[in-house]
């Protein structure tokens, strides 16, 4: 028989592998497929988009003389701009991340791989919060500059504390979101359906909640704690800080019910 | 050494793996036989800890896999179904495993050019023909240089030299001391491979023994006497009957048995002085001894495609086996 074998590998240490590696590992699947990159450019794609229209608008409202012409400033339009489009970018990644593998069958790799389901999923979260972070930290920066741009002279005056706290709030919005979307695809294992749940949640529930007089439910559901965190709201009920705790809370939620769900089936 | 202890697999009421116990060796190729359905998959998906047990265990190297600190190091694992993201490459893919376990990118391009992927390791794993991914399911098998490998159907879709690869390949492992599970459709394939063979049926053990063994169970594993000496040769008959043989005369001076072995058949005649013209065994291919092993647990098949097992009067216990 002369069929070629490799070599032998070197032992293990110790500390091969673990969390670490299974980080690791996330951090090249997730680097290695081109939906990645398509749904950042989207994002960014987006964001721009939405500042763009909101910039439009106003100055040509200005411009006609309209009396009751909107005004805002640049932050507020900024995160705007990310609660009603960039958002569902990171939204689509966290969903991605893991059921990408269901629908591919890379999660009986993956579980071959790193087979404690809560090490499997904790990696994603750590891939996910660094990443979206900074990618919270040049969307709100972009959205800053890009509204200052776009508004121009129409722009209402805004402090650097405000201009800090939006982008401080999209950079934390953005992990927290993209963490609550993982915990949902966990949970479903489908990534229409997760998107579909998402959007109900962020969406369509807030704005049908009011007309039931049920408007005080949707303050607290996280398309409404996001944007209190971003500053993309009057700041009503709650500020920017309570915001932030209540979409932890629900990331939290999520992110359990997720690992419970990968925990008790089989992959 | 891979070791099943009444492994037991239901969904709702269907029992898919029904109380398995038995030992796959290190040191030699043990075959996994059964037909579609009959709940191989299901049993090598609980050695690799994706399905839990409803009850009993699955463990490699004495331990549940998914207790192992480093599993891509323990057990290297080929499954039929498909586990690689059509728009990753190859390497990347490889890579991804390899960083679960700190396992250098060298290594990779090692197992690579070992499959002979290396040309196309960039390429998106979608663009792969059947054969391609399955030498890139064996790349990942490998990579951890486990002393375990299960292959589920390793040579599906590979041309005549893929298959002969594996097969030595498959061969090399087990002389390097590894335990090697494979399961295969391909009878002829297997018989070439396999040093043991481990047979299911719906869910079911039917047979853990030698290759060999098996096919000298088969009931068209018969040997074929001759001699002139017709009074002699009616003795021998009724003392093959008397020793649980079944004897069928089949021309002018000749028999055929089965149930005994050669030299069984030899001595006896040797004892009552009787002149032989022939003595000749007739060995049964795998696939006959298999066909015959399994027909009474077929899941999903047409009656006709499977012959009935041949022999005297039809009457074939598959408990015989065991």
């Amino acid at each position: 028989m002369t069929v070629a074998m490799p070599g032998r590998l070197p032992a293990a240490k110790r500390s091969d592998g673990g969390l670490k590696g299974a980080v690791a590992s996330e951090w090249t699947k997730f680097w290695s497929v081109r939906g990645t990159m398509w749904t950042l450019l989207a994002g960014t794609a987006l964001l721009l988009g939405g500042v763009a229209l909101a910039a439009i608008s106003t100055r040509s409202q200005h411009e006609d003389g309209t009396t009751d012409a909107f005004t805002s400033s640049a932050p507020f339009v900024g995160a705007t701009a990310v609660a009603f489009l960039a958002q569902w970018a990171v939204a689509v990644l966290g969903v991605m991340v893991i059921t990408s593998e269901y629908s591919t069958g890379t999660i009986r790799a993956t579980t071959q791989w790193v087979p404690n389901r809560g090490r499997v999923l904790l990696a994603k979260v750590l891939l996910l919060v660094p990443v979206l972070f900074v990618l919270g930290l040049v969307f709100g920066g972009a959205a800053l500059i890009l509204s200052d741009i776009g508004l121009g002279e129409y722009g209402e005056p805004y402090t650097d504390a405000a201009a800090y706290d939006t982008v401080i709030g999209i950079a934390l919005y953005m992990p927290m979101l993209g963490v609550f979307a993982l915990g949902l695809g966990t949970l479903l294992r489908n990534v229409a359906g997760a998107i579909s749940v998402l959007f109900v949640i962020l969406l369509i529930v807030p704005i049908l909640l009011p007309g039931l007089n049920l408007g005080a439910i949707a303050d607290y559901l996280p398309g409404d704690a996001g944007a209190n965190l971003m500053r993309a709201s009057t700041g009503e009920p709650y500020g920017q800080a309570v915001g932030g705790l209540i979409m932890l809370g629900w990331t939290l939620a999520s992110i359990y019910a997720g690992y419970v769900t990968l925990r008790s089936k089989d992959a | 050494m891979i070791t099943l202890r009444g492994l037991t697999k239901r969904y709702g009421e269907k029992t898919a793996v029904d109380n398995i116990s038995l030992d796959i060796a290190p040191g030699k190729v043990t075959g996994f036989l059964g037909p579609n359905g009959a709940g191989k998959s299901t049993t090598m998906r609980m050695i690799l800890g994706l399905d839990k047990p409803t009850s009993g265990q699955a463990l490699v190297s004495g331990k549940p896999y998914t207790t192992l600190r480093h599993p891509v190091r323990e057990v290297g694992a080929l499954l039929e179904a498909r586990s690689v993201h059509p728009g990753r490459s190859a390497r990347n893919h490889l890579l991804a495993m390899a960083r679960t376990h700190s396992i250098s990118a060298k290594r990779v391009d090692e197992v690579l050019q070992t499959v002979g992927l290396s040309e196309v390791a960039n390429k998106r794993a979608g663009s792969f023909s059947l054969g391609m991914g399955q030498r890139l399911g064996i790349a990942t098998a490998l990579l951890g240089d486990p002393p375990i490998l299960i292959l589920d159907e390793p040579v599906n879709g590979l041309d005549p030299d893929g298959v002969r690869w594996v097969r030595d390949l498959t061969r090399r492992l087990a002389a390097e001391g590894r335990t090697v599970f494979l399961s295969s459709h391909l009878m002829s394939e297997m018989e070439l491979t396999a040093d043991h063979l481990v047979v299911i049926g719906k869910g079911r053990l039917l047979a853990d023994l030698p290759m060999t063994e098996l096919i000298a169970k088969s009931s068209r594993h018969v040997v074929r006497l001759q001699s002139p000496q017709i009074r002699g040769l009616d003795l021998l008959c009724s003392r093959l009957t008397a020793e649980a043989a079944d004897v069928q005369w089949t021309g002018d001076g000749e028999i055929l048995i089965r149930g005994a072995s050669a030299s069984r058949v030899g001595d006896l005649a040797h004892e009552i002085g009787l002149r032989l013209h022939e003595l000749t065994l007739i060995s049964a291919s795998l696939e006959e001894a298999y066909i015959e092993l399994t027909s009474g647990s077929v899941e999903f098949g047409t009656s006709s495609a499977r012959s009935q097992p041949p022999g005297f009067g039809g009457r074939h216990e598959k408990a015989e086996v065991l």
